[in-house]
């Protein structure tokens, strides 16, 4: 998705309004990924602030290829990404296949999938889930984090993602789908913690 | 026809639940989830953990609009000072 070229040339104009428009749209997300990215609300905010100012400067630069909300998240998510490198708090990306051991040779179970309640539960309520997964989600590696939250908290559809994350959409494909494994695989853990 | 590995139906149930997936590999699929309980067992959960991801996300902060204050002051600085 482009960006709409009328706004794109007042936002590159220096127009205050179409700015604290597109602020107001896209500011409550832009902080909500970097607080989840950082785990700091306040450093959050002060990522968000400079990132924002630096896009304010950089704009006249900006082609509109993707959409202004791409490109402001990518802006954030490079400052985050600066900030957890410099305080040697990125995760790397996992080796290991969470599903590993559930199939045979010839790719059928090898044991029953396993469930999500406890023993004697039929399903694990809502709420439950929601906060194993709040606490799964911060355990990701942030190449996993990112599309995750930009995919499932705000919507992003995969195009977004690429332009966001400069990725292909097979990689972004990809990361998702192995991110969902591990946050899957980390409520099995809960429910196994809850049995113990 | 259903597809026969349940490795490779696992493979594809993002695929699945994002709706990207097309009309000829979603038949396979779920004809192979009328088959199988294990798979039906992976993609519901897989399916809760998507849907139930979205629910994490936080309230916007109360201060949100003096954070965009701030942003559009030196916006405003910026603006008049383009040096």
């Amino acid at each position: 998705m482009t960006s709409n070229p009328t706004e794109l040339t007042r936002l590159q104009s220096g127009d205050a309004a179409t700015w604290r428009a597109v602020l107001t749209e896209h500011g409550p997300m832009l902080l909500g990924y970097a607080t989840r990215m950082l785990k700091d609300r306040a450093l959050a905010e002060d990522v968000v602030q400079d990132a924002l100012v630096s896009a304010y400067r950089k704009i006249g630069g900006f082609d509109g290829r993707s959409s202004v909300k791409a490109w402001l998240t990518r802006i954030v998510r490079n400052r985050a990404i600066d900030v957890l490198r410099g305080r040697n708090r990125l995760v790397e990306m996992p080796d290991g296949d969470p599903d590993a051991g559930y199939f045979d040779e010839r790719g059928r179970w090898a044991i029953s999938c396993p469930r999500f309640a406890p023993t004697g539960e039929k399903a694990l309520d809502e709420q439950r889930l929601v906060d194993r997964l709040r606490v799964a989600m911060d355990a990701l590696p942030h190449g996993q984090r990112d599309v995750l939250l930009l995919k499932e908290v705000h919507g992003f559809t995969t195009e977004e993602i690429c332009a966001a994350l400069d990725l292909e959409p097979g990689n972004v494909r990809i990361r998702i789908h192995r991110a969902r494994k591990a946050l899957r695989a980390a409520v099995l853990q809960g429910a196994t913690l809850e049995e113990s | 026809m259903p597809f026969s590995r349940c490795q490779d139906v696992m493979a594809r149930v993002s695929e699945i639940v994002d709706g990207e997936a097309g009309a000829g590999a979603r038949a396979r699929f779920f004809a192979h989830m009328a088959m199988c309980s294990d798979c039906r067992r992976y993609y519901r959960q897989l399916r809760d953990v998507c849907g139930a991801a979205a629910a994490t996300a936080d309230e916007p902060p109360a201060n949100l609009d003096a954070m965009l204050d701030r942003v559009m002051e030196a916006v405003d600085a910026a603006h008049s000072d383009p040096s």
